[in-house]
């Protein structure tokens, strides 16, 4: 028999879920769904959609611009990626021991503060042929460089992605690195572990389920990434040019991103729900490659 | 990928709260007096540019002339995004402003836009003409949906051509190249003084794509750029005319004659290098005057030609229209109509051309000093609607096909025939995939 308190209480803990989950069913769950249908259809936003059948994803696979763009995904997803990773591993190492970590870490972390679009813009004045770079580079006597030309430019972006997203990552691993007590250190310098190996033995198994988070982390914010790359590349009322797309700004482009026909919705939901899928896979791919016994401590 | 979603969702919310309302049929026609004493008008402009003043004025005046309401919301460039949810019932304006392309996209490749035959017909307010006789009749074809019936009266007129200081270069204000290798001449002759002789923002789409696309429209005529496009089998562009053009432009691209860096900047330096006098022409819109004179050089004086033809083909000159369309479910598409025939009357229309520094459609309105070398050749000249229409005909392939190829021809990725081979294979691959 439950008392009058547990009555209410699971009454008012009904209501506290009850409304948020409407909440989500109606703004994520829904239109999510909505999306996987849309995906089959021929849809501009402004007729019914009409089916499609799968036709919407033969296409994708053989649309030069999707293909450009999956490509630039990856690239971002693991060379960006395995560049974050590296430095914020470094950083980390570094940073542990070091006097001032707490301001180091706050200079590192100011990009992901700013706006993307402002970085992005700063990085063309910087980058672009007659930029700061170049200004630099011909004043010591040298020949000005194509940063962002056509071959270039997308590596330029990949450069940045990584600047503005380290530091974040470094925050985060050293949270989880912070914790770990000193005398784990001190017993392992006792018994003559090199700085690899304090690494390889303690840090990193006592920091596990955070690299596990990150990474995590990375893979879903990484196939957002948009912001960055639009305000980088897009002029003149135009969409940047398509070396410089990931799937992202695909979706834009092919909805309201000014080519006609506009709002190409069936299509872009098709190429959203096929990032979806792999997102999804790639997640539960990680998180099954990092499962480990928690190491209590 | 979530916010994509969540603005798929939005909008198919939106159009279910907008739907619910109920699909009207009834279609607007400006011509049958409702008697409306009021009518919406949603403005591509935002309340502050010059345009905005010229339309505000002419619509207060309007009401204090007829007591017709008007009602403005200036949404700016976005203005038919956001008008297109509501199209499924009554539309949420009565007018609506903007370029051919988008109107011609949102509104009457989907046959959402009034038939204007009646505004053609209506007299200018406080004036002996029609709005037919007003709009010079060479741009009629181009104003019409493929049903034949006018959708747009335009208020402007763009077009492109190659800019150029004719305080500094007055050998192209008095003899201006007429063929190819006249221009090549002259392009020669000013890299011989030291100066770069094109300014181009190639990572700007637009702006890379003006040169293929205006250079095929020499070469092949209009007619020839939309076979181009819609070539199934890929014959229309083994034609030697569209490699000869490819090869004129990879000469220019391989020769040095674009300005350092022009292939690895962020528009619109090289627009502005050019204004400063670091380069002769620039192949643009007509828009570069007013974007670019804050950057001019002391005593810039703004003048124009147009590209030319290439081994004697076409010289015509394209035609992009801004102007009024009324939405076939507005409600008082009546009122509307007669705003678009009071504001073409020569004192209000003025305004465009002398605030807002375009050039309009009447000939009898001069163009703005920078734009009148591109005021007469429009009015000399044959006419061609804006990309030879293939923007609304072909808008997949444009900015799918064309627009990308383009990039690739102008930054010297592909020499000519690997890029015309490439295009062709593009091409043919588009429309196996569309079906």
């Amino acid at each position: 028999m439950a008392t009058p308190l547990e009555t209410r209480q699971r009454r008012i803990f009904g209501l506290f879920v009850a409304l948020p989950l409407l909440v989500y069913l109606a703004l994520f769950i829904g239109p999510t769904v909505y999306s996987i249908y849309a995906g089959f259809t021929n849809w501009d936003g402004i007729d019914p959609p009409r089916w499609r059948g799968t036709r919407n994803y033969t296409r994708l696979v053989s649309d030069p611009q999707f293909i450009t763009s999956f490509g630039n995904t990856l690239l971002i997803l693991f060379g960006v990626g395995v560049a974050v990773f590296v430095l914020s591993f470094s950083f980390m190492l570094i940073l542990r021991d070091m006097r001032g970590k707490g301001f180091v870490r706050g200079v590192i972390f100011m990009p992901h503060i700013v706006s993307p679009i402002v970085l992005a813009i700063f990085w063309g004045f910087l980058l672009r042929h007659d930029g700061l770079l170049n200004a630099a580079i011909v004043k010591m006597g040298g020949q000005p460089v194509a940063w962002i030309g056509p071959k270039s430019a997308f590596l330029m972006i990949m450069v940045a992605l990584v600047w503005t997203s380290t530091g974040f990552y470094v925050a985060i691993l050293m949270a989880g690195v912070d914790r770990i007590p000193k005398y784990f250190y001190e017993d392992a310098e006792l018994a003559g572990a090199s700085a690899w190996q304090r690494l390889r033995h303690v840090t990193l198994p006592l920091s596990w389920d955070v690299v596990g988070v990150a990474a995590v982390l990375w893979t879903i914010s990484s196939i957002k990434i948009f912001e960055f790359i639009y305000a980088f590349g897009a002029a003149g009322g135009y969409m940047p040019p398509d070396y410089e797309w990931n799937t992202a700004v695909f979706v834009y482009g092919v909805t309201v991103g000014g080519a006609n026909p506009l709002n190409r919705f069936g299509y872009a939901s098709a190429s959203a729900v096929l990032m979806l899928f792999l997102v999804t896979a790639l997640v539960a791919l990680l998180r099954r490659a990092m499962r480990r016994e928690a190491v209590q401590f | 990928m979530k916010r994509v979603i969540a603005l798929v969702a939005l909008t198919a919310a939106v159009i279910t709260t907008t739907t619910a309302c109920g699909g009207a049929t009834d279609s607007a026609d400006p011509g049958r007096d409702k008697g409306s004493t009021e009518f919406t008008y949603w403005s591509m402009w935002q309340e502050k540019e010059p345009q905005a003043q010229v339309i505000k004025a002419a619509a207060d005046s309007f009401t204090r002339d007829t007591g017709v309401k008007v009602t403005i919301q200036w949404h700016g460039r976005d203005v038919l995004k956001k008008l297109a949810p509501t199209l499924r019932g009554k539309a949420a304006a009565d007018l609506v402003d903007q370029s051919i392309n988008q109107l011609g996209s949102t509104l009457a490749s989907s046959r959402r836009a009034a038939d204007l035959g009646s505004v053609y017909d209506m007299t200018v307010t406080g004036e002996q003409q029609k709005v037919s006789e007003v709009i010079p009749a060479k741009y009629h074809p181009h104003l019409k949906d493929r049903d034949g019936r006018f959708y747009l009266v335009p208020y402007a007129v763009a077009s492109e051509a190659l800019w150029f200081n004719a305080a500094r270069f007055p050998e192209f204000a008095n003899a201006a190249p007429t063929n190819w290798e006249g221009f090549v001449a002259a392009l020669d002759a000013v890299k011989a003084k030291g100066i770069a002789p094109l300014a181009l923002d190639a990572d700007n789409v637009g702006a890379a794509e003006y040169w293929p696309l205006i250079a095929l429209i020499r070469a092949v005529g209009p007619d020839g750029m939309r076979k181009l496009a819609a070539d199934q089998d890929g014959a229309a562009w083994d034609d030697p005319r569209v490699a000869d053009a490819a090869g004129k432009l990879e000469h220019l691209v391989k020769g040095g004659y674009f300005a350092a860096g022009y292939d690895a900047g962020q528009y619109p330096a090289q627009q502005n290098a050019w204004a400063q006098g670091k380069a002769a022409l620039i192949l643009q819109g007509s828009w570069v005057p007013s974007e670019s004179k804050s950057y001019a050089a002391p005593g810039f004086s703004y003048s124009s030609f147009q590209l030319p033809a290439i081994n004697g083909g076409y010289d015509g000159v394209s035609a992009n229209f801004f102007g009024f369309a009324i939405p076939r479910t507005a409600r008082h598409g009546d009122a509307a109509g007669k705003f678009i025939a009071y504001f073409l009357n020569k004192s209000r229309l003025e305004g465009i051309a002398t605030k807002a520094e375009s050039i309009t459609p009447r000939e009898d309105i001069p163009a703005p000093a920078s734009l009148e070398s591109l005021q007469q050749a429009l009015r000399d000249g044959q006419v061609y609607p804006t990309a030879a229409g293939i923007g609304l005909l072909y808008g997949k392939w444009k900015s799918s096909v064309l627009q990308p190829g383009a990039q690739a021809l102008m930054q010297g990725r592909l020499g000519s025939q690997a890029w015309v081979a490439e295009m062709k294979r593009k091409t043919v691959e588009y429309w196996k995939a569309e079906g």
